[in-house]
């Protein structure tokens, strides 16, 4: 003959059961210890912070590069300039030829 | 485990401050201080020893990473158990199901059977019960009945409002309901 399964307690009995238990006693000092120093010996291993000198540095940088940009820029504008200038006078040469030749 | 007398320990805050300049000594005894009430919460989360030691090392780690984020104006114990429950959460969204899960689709479970290997066989058979809920909900259920810890207290660790707590915990137990009349457990709460 089968023995019938074991009744179910309520949830409420089930959890006032579970908060009678209570979490076993840890104590996770030694391996909290091993992490954290396994932790900074990591980091004094990893690439130091960049310091003021490399701010500065990288500032000149950016400087320079800005800079350079400028005076790209301005030789491009002068450059332009020269060449409206050079093609205006040729064009006015060629203009004056034409007349020349009309005139002929 | 060696005791401070009373009379003799330093403030959380000295504690701190001192943990903070790299002295792991006053964090070690900040851990001694705290770990049982720490221990205490995430056993509600996981009364497996494996993974409760690996939740608690996980809250005390966070903890010395974050040591410069308490606010001295509020007690050290309460910034350390949001930690715990926040690392507690995370344990359940990874373990959607605890692995310890026996409750068979039919009906029918293996519980009792486990529980008489247990040394927490109440804890354990909660647990498994409320592993069926999704893990905010798992979550603030197991906070709210097993560690009845006040629904405001919980909405200030989850980072919710009261109100969404209220919420969230009556959409919980509606959801409890159904999978202990499922199981064949009494529902009356």
């Amino acid at each position: 003959m089968d023995t019938p399964p074991p009744s179910k307690p309520s949830w409420p009995d089930l959890l006032r059961q579970a908060r009678t238990e209570s979490a076993p006693d840890l104590d996770v000092r030694a391996a909290l210890r091993q992490q954290i120093r396994s932790e900074s010996m990591t980091q004094s291993l990893a690439p130091a912070p960049s310091g003021l000198l490399d701010e500065v540095l990288a500032l000149a940088c950016g400087l320079r590069g800005i800079s350079t940009f400028a005076a790209l820029t301005l030789w491009v504008i002068g450059f332009g300039w020269v060449i409206s200038d050079a093609v205006g006078e040729i064009s006015l040469v060629l203009q004056l030829q034409n007349h020349l030749l009309a005139g002929l | 485990m060696s005791d401070i007398p009373p009379d003799e320990t330093p403030s959380d805050l000295a504690l701190v401050q001192a943990s903070q300049g790299g002295d792991l000594e006053a964090f070690n005894q900040l851990v001694m201080i705290h770990q049982s009430a720490i221990s205490s919460v995430l056993f509600r989360f996981s009364s497996q020893t494996a993974d409760l030691e690996d939740l608690v090392q996980e809250t005390f780690i966070r903890a010395w990473r974050g040591l410069g984020t308490w606010r001295p104006d509020k007690p050290f114990a309460h910034w350390l158990k949001r930690i715990a429950v926040r690392v507690g959460l995370e344990f359940f969204r990874k373990h959607k199901r605890s692995p310890m899960s026996c409750l068979a689709s039919d009906g029918h479970d293996r519980l009792t059977a486990l529980s008489v290997e247990s040394l927490t066989p109440a804890s354990d058979e909660a647990a498994q019960i409320l592993s069926h809920l999704p893990p905010d909900q798992r979550s603030l259920l197991t906070l709210l009945q097993l560690e009845e810890m006040p629904l405001a207290e919980i909405a200030g660790h989850l980072g919710i409002s009261l109100a969404n707590a209220k919420i969230k915990a009556f959409r919980a137990r509606r959801t409890l309901r159904k999978i202990l009349t499922s199981h064949g457990y009494s529902t009356t709460f």
